[in-house]
């Protein structure tokens, strides 16, 4: 998972986003900070799956918060508030994605260690590494994020399915179709250690 | 001889494996989380005084409301073209018995020849033979 905060989806986390959006509909500024805080790391998550850069991540949940407190009034009472942000944030970054190409995935370690300054278990994770991320980057871009949340973030095919307004079926479809490509580059070497 | 379902399975199992060795977190720890709190609010001051102010957009107001204003937008127009044949037809009607009456009055009337009925006003165009002189 994401984090540590758990799937808002029981009762008492519904009815509590619900009050803080019917008093967010008033201008409660305590009760829309109060929305933010709750979701504002999952939406993050989502939002680094889309953009693949922090920083451009940060900026695109900035901009679905304030995008949902413009469009509250539309927001159906009593309905997560999770599933309908984070479609707005999915939406807003492959915009933002098509619109600007060029700030691509940041690397991990500012500076990479050398290989032979290292322990050989590391390198080998290392290795790994980079082999998983020139596999994923062979996917198609949605096929790449629809895997990551669901296999790396926890997601369900259902919350991803919200997300991209697709159904449940085709985020399965994709995460299969993934799963084929990448076993065809990584398993083959797998096999041999 | 392997099922291929079962090796769907081990092949998924072992691509999970892979991912979640080799694949990129989610920086969560890099981000100053009060630091985009309060830029997430200072952006929102605004909207949310709006709201407090009472200010609606136009637009909101037609969404909120189509619904229910378009069914009854509808029976008005209805009703109001209803009504405005109704009037229109019981005008013209009186009019033309006035107009009829007058000619019958004054010089007898002979042939209506046409009554035309496309505008407002009436247009009436009668032979009018002096009473007593037969063909």
């Amino acid at each position: 998972m994401v984090d540590s905060e758990q799937p808002r989806d029981n009762a008492r986390e519904l009815a509590e986003d619900t009050a803080c959006i019917e008093r967010t509909k008033t201008g409660d500024a305590e009760a829309f900070g109060a929305l933010v805080a709750r979701h504002m790391r999952r939406a993050f998550a989502v939002s680094y799956r889309v953009m693949q850069h922090r920083e451009d991540a940060e900026d695109l949940v900035q901009e679905a918060f304030i995008a949902a407190l413009e469009a509250i009034d539309s927001f159906e009472s009593g309905r997560p508030f999770g599933p309908w942000l984070h479609r707005i944030v999915v939406n807003r970054g492959l915009n933002a994605r098509r619109a600007a190409k060029s700030r691509r995935a940041e690397p991990l370690d500012a500076e990479p260690a050398s290989a032979a300054s290292l322990p050989d278990e590391v390198v080998l994770l290392q290795e790994e590494h980079e082999r998983l991320q020139q596999a994923l980057a062979g996917l198609p871009d949605r096929q790449r994020m629809i895997l990551e949340l669901f296999e790396l973030d926890g997601f369900t095919s259902r919350e991803i399915a919200e997300m991209l307004g697709i159904p449940e079926g085709t985020v399965r479809w994709h995460v299969h179709q993934a799963r084929k490509t990448l076993s065809g580059i990584l398993v083959p070497r797998e096999g041999k250690e | 001889m392997e099922n291929p379902a079962n090796s769907d399975l081990e092949r998924d199992a072992g691509l999970e494996k892979w991912m979640r060795r080799g694949g990129d977190g989610v920086p969560l720890g890099t981000v100053d989380w009060s630091g985009l709190h309060g830029r997430i609010m200072e952006r929102a001051v605004r909207a949310l005084e709006r709201r407090r102010g009472g200010e609606v957009y136009w637009w909101t107001f037609v969404a909120r409301w189509a619904p229910a204003l378009a069914p009854l937008a509808l029976a008005a127009c209805a009703v109001l073209a209803i009504a405005l044949g109704m009037s229109r037809g019981a005008v013209e009607g009186a009019l033309l018995e006035d107009a009829m009456a007058d000619v019958r009055d004054s010089q007898g009337l002979e042939q209506l020849l046409l009554v035309d009925w496309a505008d407002a006003d009436l247009l009436l165009w009668a032979t009018v033979e002096p009473e007593g002189e037969g063909r």
